[in-house]
């Protein structure tokens, strides 16, 4: 029988058709031994994390890389040069490798450091303003951003817009030396302490694709015309707002990019967005805590679940030097990052729900108990894991859609 | 990837395309052994890949031996491939010359001393009785793992000289029981691999199997998921089979990732059970959330003999417990992370 040919009712077959498989990851898994620079550098991270934590600059929490905003610790990376670290030197950047950057972002989420405030300018703004930004742009805020200094919002999702982002309705029109930016924009985290927000917004209406007409626009929060309004999610906690743009006036030199090519500026972003390992470290903290609490004899049903659970994230931890990897080779991961994300929220939440079921606990966002303060971010922050940044069910979609074409 | 093994994997496909039909695998499960598929592979050198052209490998490293593996898994190939490597790489390791023909191992867990080897003048006798040796029954020669007076050692010989009584797995693979009383050995050789060793290289030997199951499971699913008509459209049209389909993907993305890195370790390191376990352990939970979605997808036609997926979800089935299923290795696992304390587990994840 010939390779493809199937007998009547399938009785005469081999049982598999495709010589390379449906292979997601095309990269071949990265040398597992990094250059000795990229160890010296984890272990000054560490130093300088160990040093924070001893002076009581900060405690480590759940989620801190979304709501955990300090300044000061934003500057203080951005003095040690751990900001911007792949950018060009003329942009404030440091030309280091994308295996540098993420070994230093990985041991601050595993550390639950307060990294909120640059995270988005640091991951997703800066990449793109070096990819789509004229040199103005660059100049004017990348140096900024990989200083600490400069912050960002993310101005995508409206209210009747959210996984169907090509359904914004926030516009902008046409007036001498720029353009006139009316509409909303929703789940801005931290909109109401960043300085500027990276608005997609529609320059032109949507024909047959809907997907042509939109463009992207650098808006400064402190313009005239701009106004947030907090959101306040169920644990009580402040950092999405709504922002609203009341006939806000963009210059020309604030548009990103191209005009009406928005679209695919903005699914460039989303893949920076999506492709770290902020996607299945958010309740990292929680999983050392429970480490700590079982001691070093647990009984059989912990040791067994704590094994299931390292298991998974070491796993999730090379799928996600993997998405880097092709990150890092010029690939869009999209795929990749789609099923990383799907797989890595899952086990965030998993953390919690195993870590209550192996220890007794009351949680509280104000225990004095690491555990129980841990377990209450992280239970009231979960629901969010699968949401925010692409929910799973969307993120699914990619993947099928994939599977048919190969 | 490199192209060696880019030709080697082109190789074993196109073996296993050829010679490996769901015939062969019926009459397989049905106690036939599949001499012309032995026959062709072995003619093909893919069984002497990574072993030492010292003791008549053919060179290369581990991941080669691995990726006749992966592809022997997605074609569900009833052969003790992967027991004739590790077999091999146990022989090898201790200095004896590669045999030809299909081999196996026969051992107890953590326990060497599965067989008794004493001196008897010049020669030595060889007592003790394994079980769930896979394939013992078709093996040419069967590497015994025993105790002597003087240590761990091994020989290599005929299991028609023991006792056989056949079983076996869920899938219908040899997982024979066989006894040896006084049986006369000309030569024991010294262990040069802990047991600790060879107990983790079976794993990962399944574990990568398995991840070829899974692999031809995907593949097999998205196409039959193209093709049936319900409701006038293929069913790969409805969202709740799309969502079915990329949470398979995804489990078996996981899987390779995992395994993929075991190997990269194994082959680095001596010391690479950690790797291992966790590959055992991810591999062995994917199985079963991957084989009901297969399953699920497939409808009726995929629960009947004749359509051939069982032979892949049977053997994802019982591989998974093989060598050591996910909660025996995840508890290997959680004491070794526990000792270690809370503060060494990210050193520990990013070693």
């Amino acid at each position: 029988m010939k390779q493809g040919q199937v007998r009547q009712g399938g009785t005469v077959e081999s049982l598999s058709r495709d010589k390379q498989g449906i292979h997601l990851f095309r990269s071949n898994l990265f040398d597992i031994a990094p250059p000795e620079s990229t160890t010296v550098l984890r272990h000054e991270v560490r130093a300088f994390l160990a040093k924070e934590l001893a002076d009581g600059s900060f405690v480590p929490e759940c989620d801190a890389w979304i709501a955990g905003f300090s300044p000061e610790f934003s500057m203080k990376l951005g003095q040690r040069g751990w900001l911007g670290m792949s950018w060009p030197r003329p942009y404030g950047g440091h030309e280091r490798s994308a295996l540098d950057r993420l070994v230093v972002t990985e041991e601050l989420l595993a550390a639950g450091a307060p990294v909120a405030a640059h995270w988005i300018a640091d991951r997703q703004t800066g990449p793109l303003l070096l990819r789509y930004g004229t040199e103005e742009q660059c100049l004017r805020f990348l140096p900024a951003i990989a200083r600490g200094e400069c912050y960002f919002a993310i101005g995508m999702s409206e209210p009747d817009a959210g996984s169907d982002l090509a359904a914004i309705r926030t516009s902008a029109r046409r007036v001498e030396g720029g353009w006139q930016l009316q509409g909303r924009k929703i789940w801005t985290s931290w909109a109401h302490q960043a300085h500027c927000l990276l608005v997609l917004c529609r320059t032109s209406p949507p024909g047959k694709d809907r997907h042509v007409g939109m463009s992207q626009m650098i808006i400064e929060l402190a313009s005239p015309g701009v106004s947030t309004q907090p959101i306040i999610s169920i644990s009580g906690q402040h950092h999405f707002n709504e922002v609203i743009f009341d006939d806000v006036f963009v210059s020309d030199a604030m548009v990103l990019g191209r005009i009406d090519h928005g679209w695919e500026q903005v699914m460039g972003e989303l893949a920076f967005e999506r492709s770290g390992p902020e996607r299945s470290l958010s309740t990292f903290p929680l999983l050392v805590e429970l480490i700590r609490q079982l001691g070093p004899q647990p009984d059989e049903p912990a040791t067994e679940a704590v094994g299931r659970l390292v298991a998974r994230l070491w796993t999730l931890r090379y799928m996600s030097l993997a998405v880097a990897h092709l990150l890092n080779s010029g690939i869009a991961p999209d795929v990749e990052a789609a099923l990383v994300k799907d797989q890595g929220t899952r086990f965030e939440r998993e953390v919690a729900e195993v870590t209550r079921t192996l220890l007794p606990s009351t949680p509280a966002l104000d225990a004095p108990e690491r555990l129980n303060a841990l377990l209450a971010q992280a239970l009231l922050t979960a629901p969010s894991y699968t949401l925010r940044g692409g929910a799973s069910e969307i993120l699914r979609g990619i993947v099928a859609r994939r599977l048919e074409q190969s | 990837m490199s192209d060696i093994q880019d030709l080697i994997i082109q190789t074993a496909t196109q073996v296993f395309e050829d010679h490996c039909t769901t015939e062969t695998l019926r009459l397989a499960e049905g106690g036939v052994w599949p001499a012309e598929l032995w026959a062709v592979l072995e003619q093909t050198g893919l069984p002497l890949a990574s072993l030492p052209e010292t003791v008549g490998g053919s060179g290369g490293s581990l991941s080669d031996a691995l990726a006749v593996l992966r592809i022997a898994g997605q074609f569900a190939v009833p052969l003790p491939l992967a027991e004739t490597y590790l077999a091999s790489w146990i022989l090898a390791a201790s200095g004896v010359a590669l045999p030809s023909g299909p081999l196996t191992v026969a051992f107890t867990r953590g326990d060497t001393a599965a067989f008794q080897f004493r001196r008897r003048a010049s020669t030595w006798k060889m007592t003790g009785i394994a079980s769930r040796v896979s394939w013992a029954r078709h093996a040419r020669q069967l590497v015994a793992l025993g105790q002597s007076e003087d240590g761990p050692c091994l020989a290599l010989l005929a299991p028609g000289r023991g006792t056989i009584s056949p079983d076996q797995n869920l899938a219908g693979e040899p997982r024979d029981t066989i006894s040896f009383a006084d049986v006369e050995v000309t030569e024991v050789v010294p262990l040069a691999v802990t047991p600790d060793w060879i107990w983790s290289r079976a794993a990962l030997t399944r574990s990568v199997l398995m991840v070829g199951a899974l692999e031809g499971m995907l593949q097999r699913t998205v196409r039959y998921a193209s093709e049936r008509v319900q409701f006038g459209r293929p069913i790969s049209r409805f969202q709740a089979i799309q969502q079915q389909l990329a949470l398979l993907a995804g489990e078996v993305a996981a899987s390779r990732t995992s395994v993929e890195a075991a190997a990269l370790i194994a082959e680095q390191e001596d010391e690479a059970t950690a790797a291992i376990a966790i590959a055992k352990i991810r591999v062995g939970e994917a199985a079963g959330q991957a084989a009901a979605i297969a399953h699920q997808v497939h409808g009726a036609m995929g629960y009947t003999y004749e359509y051939p997926l069982h032979f892949l979800t049977k053997r994802l089935w019982t591989w998974r417990d093989e060598s050591g299923s996910e909660s025996e290795w995840a508890r290997w696992l959680g004491q070794h992370i526990a000792a270690q304390g809370a503060e060494a587990l990210w050193p520990f994840l990013t070693t």
